[in-house]
C-alpha cells in the first residue's frame, strides 16, 4: 500500500516535471487528481497518502523548482513571471538585495493589506524568507487561489496562498547534481536626459516663458545661456558630464552554484542542497577596502530528512538555513538614481578643474561619482533559519486510513549592520561649496538592526478510506502561530513599541468525498482567532464546498476519441484576513499625550496634556473574503489541454477610516470594517503537446482577468459625483482632463483668459499651459472638475506564452509574457518634469511649446509637452490625464537553448546527464512607454530593472 | 471512529484552554481608557487637556503659517499677509468650502467636547479621588462644555447639541437645535457648575473653573441673547421653518433685565467670594496694563493658559514678523479718546498730508487704554518702558502703512514672550451690566456699571443719559476696552450695526499712509494721511458663519441661509 503510494506520488511528480508543469493541473487531475487542500502544517500533505486525496473540484497552479531554475535571477520571484496562471507579477527595481517582485493572486481583492501569504513546506514564512530561496531547493510552488482551498487558511486565507515544497530526498541510489550558472546582468533601459547644449537651449526657453507677465503679458526672449556658452557646450569646452556613463558599468555580473546530494531506502531520505549566489551591481565601483558595488551573496544549506521507524512512525527534519551578505556604496540607493535622473550635465566636471577635488555645489551637492567613491561602503548580514520537525503516527492498527501527526516550526532571522565612511568636501571653481569636510574613512563596527522569531505549531489528524467507488477522506488540523520582531520592523498603528507580538490560531478542516472518481464533494473549513481583535471578535468561522464532475467518465463520453477529459467544477468558500494597513487592535482606545495646560500663577505648575487617538471600534473584526469559483477542464485527443475557470470575490467589512461620520462625533473617526470590493474576472489555459518524427514540442498559453471595483469605502460625497472614488478600480488617480494647450488667441491683452475659456484656478496661466476640460461646466477648473483617469498600474489582463521544442539533443525555449489595461503616471518618474526644482530636461520634452519667432522657435502647431518653466507650476503638473500613458507591454521574459551531451559519452566518464545552455531573461521587451517616452514600462524611475544573459551548465552523477 | 472523536475532542481542550490568554493583547506602556481615568495624576492629563482644547476657542493656538487673530475680521487690524486665512474672509467673505472665523473649522469644537465629556463620563473610575473632588471635575467640564457651546451659538447660531461622548455606532445623526434650546443648555450647564465650583482653587491649581467662571459664561451667553441679532422675531434672512435656528423667535426686552442679573451675580461671585477685582489703583495705564497682560493677575476670571501660547505669541507679539502685519486701523483707532475724555481729530480721506510731528503729538494725547495697546511709529512702546527690546529701533521690521504697533497683553513683559489670553475679566460683567441695564432703561445704573470701567481707565466720568446715544457709548466703551480679547467681531454682528458693510467689516477700510502716500519708515518720517487700505466684503448671510460643506453633504446639518 505504502509502496504503491509513493510510486503514485513519484510518477506524478515526474509528470510534472515533464509538462512543465506551468500552469495547468489538468493533466494530472485526469482521472486520480492528488491535490489534496493543503491545511498548516501539512509538511507531510504530500507524501501523506491520507492528504494525497482530492475533491477533484479545486483549482491551483504549479511549477516546479526546475522551471524556476531556468530564470537564473538572485531573487525567485522573478522568476514566477508567466509560470503560475492566476499570479500577477509585478517586476521592480533591480538594485541587488532588494528587487522583490510584488506578487497579486487573482488581482486585488482589498484596498487594506493585500499581501498573500507564503507557507513553505506547510509553515506561514516571511516574504523575504521565501525571496532567497534558491531554486535548486524549491520542489514546487502551487498558487492557491480557489476559494474553497483558502477556507482553511480562516483568516490568512482571503488573498491567497503561495504554497512552497521544497526538495526532499526519495528512494533511490546517492544522486549527485551539481549545477552552474553564470550571467551578465543589463539595464533594461536607461533613458538618459539632454546633454548640456540641449539643457541650455531648452533652459532659454524656459526662463523667457517664465517672463511673460513681467514683459506685459508677452513672450520676449531673455536667455540665460548666451550663444557663445550654447557653442562652448556643443564644442565639449564647457561641462556636459553624462552622470550615467560615469557611475554605471554596462553590465552587473550574476553566479549561481549550486550541489545536491540526494537518495535513501524505504527506511531514512535525504536531500541536501548548497548554494551560493553572488550579484553584483551596475555602479562603477571596485569593492575594496573602502568602496563596494552594489552586491549581495547569498549562501544557502538545506538538509531534508525523511525516516521510519517503529512501523508507525514517519519523521521528517527539515534544516533551511541561509546567509545573505549585502553590501553598498554608502549612499542611498533610490537617492543616488534620482540624483542621476535630475542632476543637469552642465552642472559642473566631476572633478573640480583647479583643485581636482571632487566637485559640488550647494544646489547639487551630491556628485554622483563622488557618492560610489567617496563615502565608503555599508554592508549587512542575515542569517535566516527554517527548522521543521515533524512526527506521524500511522494509526491503521486502530482503524484502516487514519493517522495523525505533529509539526514545529523555529523559523529565526537576525540582521547586523556594517559600514566603513567617509565624507568629502564639495569644490566648485576652487571655491569651497558646502559645510562638508573631508574625513578619513572610519569603521561603524558591527551592530545588529533586526530580528525575528517564529514558533509554529501544528497538529493533525487524517482519516482517508475507500470502499468500493466509495473514497472518502477527512482531515483536521489545529495551528497555533507566535510571530515576534523587533518593534523597528513593525508595522502602522498605535502602540508600535510594544506590539511585537503576534498571535494567531486556526483550526482548519476538510471532508471529501468521491464517487467512482467522477462525481466529487468537499467541504472544508477554517476557525481562525487572531489577537488583533477585543474577546467576542477574535474568533471567526470560514466554511466552503465544492462540487466536481468528471463528464469524461460518464458512459455516453467514455468512448469518445475527441474528448480525452473532461470535468465541470465549481466551489464557494470564504476566507478572512487580519492584518491590517491600518495598525493593530483597533478595538483599544489609546490615548497620546499633548501639549501642557498650566494652572496657578505664572505657569506655576503644568499639566500635560492627553488625547484619545482615533475612537476606538470594539467591533472591529477581519476583513472576509466570500468567493465563487467555476471552472471547466477539457483535453482532446490527448493532446490539447484546456482550462477555463471564472471567479468572483466579494471582500467585505474591509478596515477604514470612517470620515462619513457627522462631525459632531468629535473624535479621529474609529476604523471600521465598512469597505466593500469585488474581484472578478476569469482564466484561461491552453496547452498542446506533440510530436512531430524526433521534434517534441509544447505550447501553452495563459491569461487571467481581474477586475476589481470598490463598492464601498466610506468616501465623503465629492462635489461632483464624477470624482467619486467608490464605483472605480482600487487604486485609481484621480485628475482633470487635459485637452491641449492655451494659444496666444487664448488671452486678452492684459494677460486674462478671453470670456468664455474656463478659469483655471491653480495660478496664472499663459500660452503654452495645459488647458483642462471645466467638466462641470461651471465656468472654473479646479479640483471639483478631477475624475477617474485610465487604469491603474497593476493590469487587468495578464498573458502568457510559452513554447518549447526538442529535437535529438537540443532543446529550446521561450515564455513570452505581458500585461494590458494598465496605466502609467509620468509624474511618478522624476524625469516628466523638466527644469522645475533645478532638474533636468529629457529628450521626451523636446517638443515643448514656444513660440519665439526672431528666434526661430515656434512650435505651437507640434507641441506634445507644456510650455517649459523653471518654478513650480501648479498648472501643468496637477494631476491630469495629460501625463497618464498606457502602459500595456510584452515582454520576452525567458528564452534559452540547451544541448544535453549524448550519454553513451558521458557513461564513459561516470557521468549521468551534461546540459549546457545560453538563456537570456527579460531580452526584449514592446510597450508603448518605450516606444514613445523610452521608459521601461514596470521600472520608470530608481535602480533600473533587469535583463540578464546567462551561460550555464547541469552535471548528474 | 472513536479515536476520532478522541482526538477532536482533545484539539478542541486544547484550543479553548489557549484561546483566552493566547491572545490577549499583550501589557504595554501605551495610555488606554482603562489607564488614563485610573489614577489622579493620569486624570489630571485628560482634565488638562479638556481646559486646552475647550478654551482654544478663536485663538491662533496651533501657531499655523495662516493663522489670523480676530481682530484681523473686525477692522480693528490689518489681515497681516496675503496668504492669511483672514485675507481671504475679508477680501471675498465667508464660503461653505472654505474658512469660517473659527480657524479651528466647525467640526473641531465637537472634539473639544468630547473632551470634556470623556472626563466627566469616566472620572468616577478614577481610584483615588474623593467623590466630592469628582463632583467638581464633572462641574468643571460642564463649564468649559457651556462655554464652547456658548461661542458657538454666536458664531453659528443653533448648533446640534452632543453633551456626551458617542460610541461611533451609535446613531450620529443630531440635528441643529434651536438657539433657544442650546442657550438654555448653556444657561443650565452653568447653574449646574456653579452650585458645585469652588470659588477658589489652591494657588498650584488656580485657573481652573470657579464658580465665578461659571456665572461669567452665563453673563455673556445671556447679553448675546439679548442682543438685537438673536432676539428678534425676525432673523436678518428669512430662513423660513428654520428662523428658530438662527433667532430666538420675539422680540423680548426681559432678556436685558436676566442678562443684567446674571452679570451682576457673576460680578457679585467674582468680587465677593472670588477673589477677583478691577484692578484700580489710580494709575490708568499700569492698571489696564496689568489687568490685560500679567499672567494669574486679580481682575482675570478665566484665562487660556496654555503652553501653546508661545505659538499663539506669533501673532500677537510684535517682534515676530506674524504679528508686525498686525497694525491698526483707523475704525479702531477711533474708538479710543483722548486723555482728556474728548475725541481726537485724526486726518479724513479728503485731507492733505499733514506733518508727521502731527502724529507724534496726537498720538500722545490719547487715552491710557490706546498706550498700553499700541506703538505708534517711530516712538518707543509705552508699554514697556525703558525697555531697550521695546524701543522703536528693536520692534520695527520694514516700512509699513497702517496707524499704529499692536502690543497689546505684553504689558511690562520685557522679553517674556508668551502670554495668557484673558477670557474673561471683571471689567467685561461691569460692561454687561451696563448694556443690559441701558437696554432696560436703567439709566443710572448703568453709568454707575460703565463709568467704573470709564474712569478706571483715567477719563472723565460719562453722564449722557438719552439710551441710544448711551448705547453708542457703551459700545465705543467695549471696542476700547476689549481690543483684541475676541469680543469685538461677534459684538459687531450681535449689535447689528449699520455701518458693518460700509467702513467697519466691508466697504472702504481706512489707515495711515506715511511719507505722501507709502509706509512708515523706523525714523525720518516727514508726514502722514488717511488713506483706503482695503475693500472689505460683507453680506448680510455673514451675521453667522456657513457650516461645512462637507458636513452639509451628509444631510443632517442644515446650512445658515444664504451660502
Amino acid at each position: 500500500m505504502k509502496n504503491h503510494l509513493n510510486v503514485n506520488k513519484r510518477t506524478v511528480w515526474l509528470l510534472a516535471l515533464l509538462l512543465g508543469s506551468t500552469c495547468l493541473n489538468a493533466h494530472s487531475q485526469q482521472v486520480d487528481s492528488l491535490k489534496a487542500i493543503p491545511l498548516f502544517a501539512p509538511g507531510m500533505s504530500q507524501s501523506n497518502p491520507f492528504l494525497a486525496s482530492s475533491t477533484g473540484s479545486l483549482i491551483s497552479s504549479s511549477v516546479s523548482g526546475t522551471t524556476i531554475a531556468k530564470t537564473p535571477v538572485p531573487n525567485v520571484t522573478n522568476a514566477l513571471y508567466g509560470r503560475l496562471q492566476g499570479l500577477i507579477v509585478g517586476q521592480n527595481s533591480g538594485e541587488p538585495g532588494y528587487d522583490a517582485a510584488t506578487l497579486n493572486i487573482r488581482g486585488l481583492g482589498t484596498y487594506d493589506n493585500s499581501n498573500l501569504v507564503v507557507c513553505v513546506d506547510g509553515f506561514i514564512t516571511t516574504s523575504s524568507y521565501f525571496q532567497y530561496l534558491s531554486p535548486s531547493e524549491i520542489e514546487s510552488i502551487t498558487v492557491l487561489k480557489d476559494p474553497a482551498s483558502l477556507a482553511a487558511f480562516g483568516m490568512k486565507g482571503a488573498n491567497g496562498v503561495l504554497w512552497i515544497t521544497t526538495k526532499r530526498g526519495t528512494v533511490s541510489k546517492p544522486q549527485i547534481q551539481f549545477n552552474l550558472v553564470t550571467g551578465l546582468q543589463q539595464a533594461l533601459r536607461i533613458n538618459k536626459p539632454y546633454g548640456s547644449y540641449n539643457y541650455a537651449r531648452l533652459y532659454n526657453q524656459a526662463i523667457s516663458n517664465d517672463n511673460y507677465a513681467l514683459n506685459n503679458n508677452k513672450l520676449v526672449w531673455s536667455p540665460k545661456y548666451t550663444d557663445a556658452q550654447l557653442q562652448a557646450y556643443q564644442n565639449d569646452t564647457a561641462p556636459s558630464v553624462d552622470w550615467y556613463a560615469e557611475t554605471l558599468k554596462k553590465y552587473g555580473r550574476y553566479q549561481n552554484a549550486n550541489l545536491s546530494f540526494t537518495g535513501g531506502d524505504q527506511v531514512s531520505k535525504y536531500a541536501v542542497i548548497l548554494d551560493y549566489m553572488k550579484q553584483t551591481g551596475l555602479y562603477n565601483v571596485p569593492t575594496s577596502a573602502t568602496t563596494s558595488n552594489a552586491q549581495i551573496q547569498r549562501f544557502n544549506l538545506r538538509t531534508n530528512l525523511d525516516f521510519k521507524f517503529f512501523k508507525i512512525f514517519e519523521a521528517r527534519v527539515d534544516l533551511g538555513g541561509r546567509i545573505e551578505d549585502r553590501q553598498y556604496p554608502n549612499y542611498n540607493g533610490p537617492k543616488l538614481w534620482r540624483n542621476l535622473e535630475t542632476y543637469p550635465s552642465n552642472i559642473y566636471q566631476v572633478r573640480d578643474g583647479n583643485t581636482q577635488n571632487w566637485s559640488g555645489t550647494a544646489l547639487y551637492p551630491d556628485n554622483p561619482v563622488a557618492s560610489l567613491l567617496a563615502l565608503g561602503r555599508t554592508a549587512t548580514h542575515d542569517r535566516t533559519l527554517q527548522a521543521n520537525f515533524t512526527l506521524k503516527e500511522n494509526l491503521d492498527f486502530i482503524t484502516q486510513g487514519l493517522s495523525i501527526s505533529q509539526a514545529i516550526s523555529f523559523n529565526t532571522w537576525t540582521r547586523n549592520s556594517l559600514g566603513r565612511t567617509a565624507s568629502y568636501a564639495r569644490f566648485n571653481n576652487g571655491v569651497n561649496t558646502t559645510t562638508d569636510k573631508a574625513t578619513d574613512i572610519a569603521s561603524l563596527g558591527s551592530s545588529p538592526t533586526n530580528q525575528y522569531n517564529w514558533q509554529q505549531i501544528t497538529l493533525n489528524a487524517a482519516y482517508k478510506r475507500s470502499v468500493g467507488k466509495h473514497a472518502l477522506s477527512a482531515d483536521v488540523n489545529y495551528f497555533l502561530s507566535d510571530y515576534m520582531l523587533d518593534w523597528n520592523i513593525n508595522s502602522s498603528g498605535l502602540n508600535t513599541g510594544n506590539n511585537i507580538f503576534y498571535h494567531y490560531q486556526n483550526l482548519g478542516g476538510q471532508f471529501q468525498y468521491s464517487y467512482d472518481d467522477k462525481y466529487f464533494l468537499a467541504l472544508s473549513a477554517g476557525y481562525s482567532g487572531s489577537d488583533n481583535y477585543a474577546p467576542g471578535n477574535r474568533w471567526a468561522f470560514y466554511p466552503a464546498l465544492s462540487l466536481g464532475w468528471v463528464v469524461s467518465r460518464e458512459d455516453f463520453l467514455a468512448k469518445n476519441k475527441a474528448i480525452t477529459f473532461f470535468k465541470v467544477r465549481a466551489s464557494a468558500g470564504q476566507s478572512g484576513f487580519d492584518q491590517s494597513n491600518q495598525g493593530r487592535y483597533l478595538y483599544q482606545q489609546y490615548f497620546t499625550t499633548y501639549g501642557t495646560y498650566y494652572t496657578g500663577n505664572n505657569g506655576l505648575n503644568s499639566n500635560s496634556g492627553i488625547v484619545p487617538s482615533y475612537a476606538a471600534n470594539p467591533e472591529i473584526r477581519a476583513e472576509r473574503n466570500t468567493g465563487y469559483n467555476v471552472g471547466v477542464d477539457l483535453q482532446l485527443w490527448n493532446k490539447l489541454s484546456l482550462t477555463a475557470d471564472g471567479f468572483f470575490n466579494k471582500r467585505t467589512g474591509i478596515v477604514t477610516s470612517d470620515y462619513t461620520l457627522p462631525g459632531l462625533f468629535g473624535a479621529t473617526p474609529p476604523y471600521r470594517n465598512l469597505g466593500i470590493v469585488s474581484n472578478k474576472g476569469f482564466e484561461f489555459a491552453l496547452n498542446f503537446t506533440d510530436k512531430v518524427g524526433d521534434v517534441k514540442y509544447h505550447l501553452n498559453a495563459m491569461t487571467l482577468y481581474a477586475r476589481n471595483q470598490v463598492k464601498q469605502m466610506g468616501e465623503v460625497a465629492p462635489v461632483n459625483a464624477f470624482s467619486r472614488l467608490t464605483g472605480q478600480r482600487i487604486g485609481t488617480t484621480l485628475g482633470l482632463q487635459a485637452v491641449g494647450f492655451y494659444d496666444i488667441t487664448d488671452f486678452n491683452a492684459d494677460g486674462t483668459l478671453k470670456s468664455g475659456i474656463a478659469q483655471p484656478t491653480f495660478g496664472s496661466v499663459q500660452p503654452g499651459d495645459i488647458r483642462y476640460k471645466d467638466t462641470d461646466g461651471n465656468g472654473k477648473v479646479d479640483q471639483n472638475d478631477v475624475t477617474s483617469m485610465g487604469y491603474t498600474s497593476l493590469p487587468e489582463w495578464t498573458y502568457a506564452f510559452d513554447a518549447g521544442t526538442s529535437y535529438k539533443n537540443f532543446d529550446f525555449s521561450i515564455l513570452l509574457q505581458g500585461a494590458a489595461n494598465r496605466s502609467i503616471n509620468l509624474l511618478n518618474s522624476s524625469q516628466a518634469v523638466a527644469f522645475v526644482d533645478n532638474t533636468n530636461v529629457y529628450p521626451t520634452a523636446g517638443q515643448a511649446w514656444a513660440y519665439y519667432p526672431d528666434q526661430g522657435i515656434d512650435t505651437r502647431a507640434t507641441a506634445t509637452y507644456p510650455r517649459f518653466t523653471t518654478k513650480a507650476n501648479m498648472n501643468n503638473y496637477q494631476s491630469s490625464t495629460f501625463w497618464i500613458k498606457n502602459g500595456s507591454f510584452l515582454r520576452v521574459r525567458n528564452i534559452e537553448i540547451g544541448y544535453t551531451l549524448p550519454s553513451e559519452l558521458l557513461h564513459k566518464i561516470h557521468l549521468e546527464n551534461v546540459r549546457i545552455y545560453v538563456n537570456a531573461t527579460n531580452p526584449f521587451t514592446w510597450s508603448y512607454v518605450s516606444k514613445h517616452y523610452n521608459l521601461d514600462p514596470e521600472t520608470i524611475s530608481g535602480y533600473a530593472g533587469l535583463k540578464t544573459y546567462n551561460t550555464g551548465i547541469t552535471l548528474s552523477f | 471512529m472513536k479515536l476520532n472523536i478522541i482526538v477532536l475532542a482533545l484539539f478542541g481542550l486544547l484550543f479553548s484552554a489557549c484561546q483566552d490568554d493566547f491572545l490577549q493583547l499583550p501589557i504595554s506602556s501605551a495610555t488606554t481608557v482603562d489607564s488614563v481615568f485610573s489614577t489622579t495624576v493620569k486624570a489630571q492629563s485628560a482634565i488638562a487637556e479638556a481646559y486646552q482644547k475647550n478654551l482654544s476657542q478663536g485663538l491662533p493656538y496651533q501657531g499655523f503659517w495662516n493663522s489670523m487673530i480676530h481682530e484681523n475680521l473686525t477692522g480693528g487690524l490689518n489681515y497681516g499677509f496675503a496668504w492669511t486665512i483672514s485675507q481671504g474672509i475679508i477680501i471675498t467673505g465667508m464660503n461653505a468650502n472654505g474658512s469660517s472665523q473659527d480657524m479651528d473649522g466647525f467640526n473641531y469644537n465637537y472634539t473639544t467636547i468630547r473632551q470634556a465629556c470623556l472626563v466627566k463620563e469616566n472620572i468616577d473610575k478614577v481610584r483615588d479621588m474623593s467623590a466630592a473632588d469628582k463632583a467638581v471635575v464633572k462641574a468643571e467640564m460642564k463649564a468649559l462644555l457651556a462655554y464652547r457651546y456658548g461661542q458657538m451659538l454666536t458664531i453659528w447660531g443653533g448648533v446640534p447639541l452632543v453633551s456626551r461622548s458617542f460610541q461611533a455606532a451609535e446613531d450620529l445623526s443630531v440635528t441643529r437645535s434651536s438657539v433657544k434650546a442650546v442657550l438654555d443648555s448653556v444657561v443650565s450647564w452653568c447653574d449646574q457648575a456653579a452650585a458645585v465650583l469652588p470659588a477658589k482653587w489652591p494657588d498650584t491649581f488656580s485657573g481652573r473653573m470657579t464658580k465665578a467662571a461659571a456665572l461669567s459664561i452665563k453673563a455673556k451667553a445671556l447679553m448675546y441673547a439679548a442682543r438685537p441679532l438673536f432676539n428678534t422675531g425676525t432673523p436678518y434672512l428669512d430662513f423660513g421653518v428654520n428662523n428658530e435656528l438662527i433667532c430666538l423667535g420675539n422680540n423680548d426686552p426681559s432678556r436685558w433685565t436676566t442678562a443684567a442679573q446674571a452679570a451682576e451675580a457673576a460680578l457679585a461671585e467674582a468680587e465677593t467670594n472670588g477673589g477677583f477685582r478691577l484692578i484700580n489703583t489710580g494709575n490708568p495705564l499700569d492698571d489696564y496694563g496689568t489687568a490685560t497682560s500679567t499672567p494669574g493677575n486679580a481682575e482675570v476670571i478665566l484665562a487660556y493658559k496654555s503652553n501653546e501660547s508661545w505659538q499663539m505669541n506669533m501673532f500677537y507679539n510684535l517682534h515676530n514678523w506674524q504679528a508686525y502685519g498686525n497694525v491698526l486701523l483707523t475704525t479702531q483707532l477711533e474708538a479710543y479718546y483722548k486723555q482728556d475724555g474728548t475725541d481726537q481729530n485724526w486726518p479724513t480721506i479728503s485731507s492733505d498730508p499733514l506733518p508727521f510731528s502731527d502724529y507724534l503729538s496726537k498720538m500722545k494725547e490719547m487715552e491710557a487704554r490706546f498706550k498700553a495697546c499700541f506703538q505708534p511709529w517711530q516712538m518707543d512702546a509705552w508699554n514697556n518702558p525703558g525697555d531697550n527690546s521695546w524701543s522703536n529701533q528693536n520692534t520695527f521690521q520694514w516700512e509699513m502703512t497702517g496707524c499704529a504697533r499692536s502690543t497689546k497683553f505684553y504689558y511690562k513683559a520685557g522679553s517674556r514672550g508668551w502670554f495668557e489670553f484673558p477670557i474673561f475679566r471683571v471689567a467685561s460683567l461691569y460692561l454687561s451690566a451696563a448694556e443690559a441695564y441701558n437696554e432696560s432703561g436703567q439709566t443710572v445704573k448703568a453709568l454707575e456699571r460703565l463709568n467704573k470701567v470709564h474712569q478706571r481707565a483715567g477719563l472723565p466720568a460719562v453722564t449722557v443719559t438719552n439710551q441710544a446715544a448711551l448705547r453708542k457709548i457703551i459700545q465705543r466703551e467695549w471696542a476700547a476696552e476689549f481690543f483684541a480679547e475676541n469680543y469685538r467681531l461677534q459684538d459687531i454682528k450681535h449689535w447689528k450695526l449699520e455701518n458693518i458693510g460700509s467702513g467697519i467689516i466691508g466697504g472702504s477700510i481706512r489707515t495711515f499712509a506715511y511719507n505722501n502716500g507709502n509706509g512708515a519708515k523706523m525714523t525720518g518720517n516727514t508726514n502722514y494721511q488717511s488713506k483706503i487700505e482695503y475693500q472689505g466684503f460683507w453680506s448680510p448671510r455673514q451675521y453667522l458663519n456657513p457650516f461645512p460643506q462637507t458636513e452639509v453633504n451628509k444631510a443632517i446639518i442644515v446650512q445658515n441661509p444664504g451660502y
